[in-house]
């Protein structure tokens, strides 16, 4: 019998937690960068409601782990799922200042986005392997889905640059007073 | 060219109040609206249904936002496109954006097609959104 095996085939409750965070994070990169940053003006509190969806996947994630198994088990990569996403929500958060913001350290915070997504997904991914679950949700993702989600994050440096040039225009467009 | 073209867009009048009782309710809610490019038919949903869809149908794996619309409203992904509605201190606000409307190939890839969009605005204004200031 081999004990060094420290995989358990995950219950689907468990596995079910898991996509929530994985669904809740796709929405949060997407709805509350082109809702929450980009059109923060008209929808300000939006980005803070799309965080806290986030963050109550994952509080239901991590009751789920503790419910299921032994203290500890996976407790270290839940912690550093949960690390990933704080600092994901800090870093977009912080592109709220995209319109003033030079252009170099525009493109330098949209690539800080982009690894901090990467990395909660690199997460996610390593819970699936912990834990044993049946279906991984990256593999099991509609392919239109994610192609969409990853041109979004792929052309999001000509998004704000799109946006910026246009809040520019109409700027200028305003009569002197 | 576009190989989907509405010959009509249509939206139901019952969706736009419905979105409108859920944004009176949490005004950090936001509309998200989905236009089937092969009928016309517009489904309107509040941002916190597709989230609870989201929720509720997991293995469906579609992310809250346009994306569950599009399945909520059982539109395939491809000849959907998505928009935003907002009512922002009293006065309606139309957003072409969505992550969806990337096929469509205009500079700003998150637009919709000019045409697709106006559509959508006239037949959102037949069904109670007077007034919208469009983005």
């Amino acid at each position: 019998m081999n004990t060094t095996n420290t995989k358990t085939a995950a219950v689907p409750e468990m596995q079910s937690a898991l996509w929530g965070v994985a669904l809740s994070l796709d929405a949060f990169v997407v709805n509350g960068i082109s809702l929450g940053v980009i059109q923060s003006i008209c929808f300000p509190g939006f980005l803070a409601k799309v965080a806290g969806n986030l963050t109550r996947d994952l509080d239901d994630l991590e009751a789920h782990a503790v419910s299921q198994g032994p203290a500890g088990t996976g407790a270290a990569l839940l912690k550093a799922l949960r690390a990933n996403c704080s600092e994901l929500v800090r870093l977009v958060s912080e592109l709220g200042e995209f319109r003033t913001l030079p252009l170099p350290q525009l493109r330098s915070a949209v690539n800080q986005v982009r690894d901090a997504r990467e990395e909660c997904v690199q997460a996610i991914r390593e819970l699936e392997a912990h834990w044993g679950t049946a279906e991984k949700f990256h593999q099991a993702r509609p392919a239109q889905a994610a192609q969409a989600v990853n041109d979004f994050l792929v052309n999001l440096e000509q998004t704000f640059a799109d946006e910026r040039a246009a809040a520019n225009a109409a700027n200028e467009a305003q009569p002197l007073r | 060219m576009n190989p989907f073209w509405p010959p009509t867009a249509v939206c139901s009048a019952a969706e736009v109040a419905a979105v409108e009782r859920d944004l009176a309710i949490d005004p950090n809610n936001v509309g998200i609206g989905v236009i089937d490019l092969a009928s016309g038919q517009i489904r309107l949903f509040s941002y916190d249904e597709t989230d609870a869809f989201s929720l509720a149908h997991r293995q469906m794996q579609a992310a809250a936002g346009h994306e569950a619309a599009a399945v909520m409203a059982g539109m395939a992904m491809a000849a959907a496109r998505g928009f935003v509605l907002g009512k922002v201190g009293g006065s309606w606000h139309v957003f072409n954006q969505s992550h969806l409307n990337r096929p469509d190939g205009q500079s700003n890839s998150m637009r919709m097609a000019v045409q697709t969009f106006d559509a959508i605005v006239s037949a959102l204004q037949q069904a109670g959104v007077a007034n919208p200031v469009c983005h």
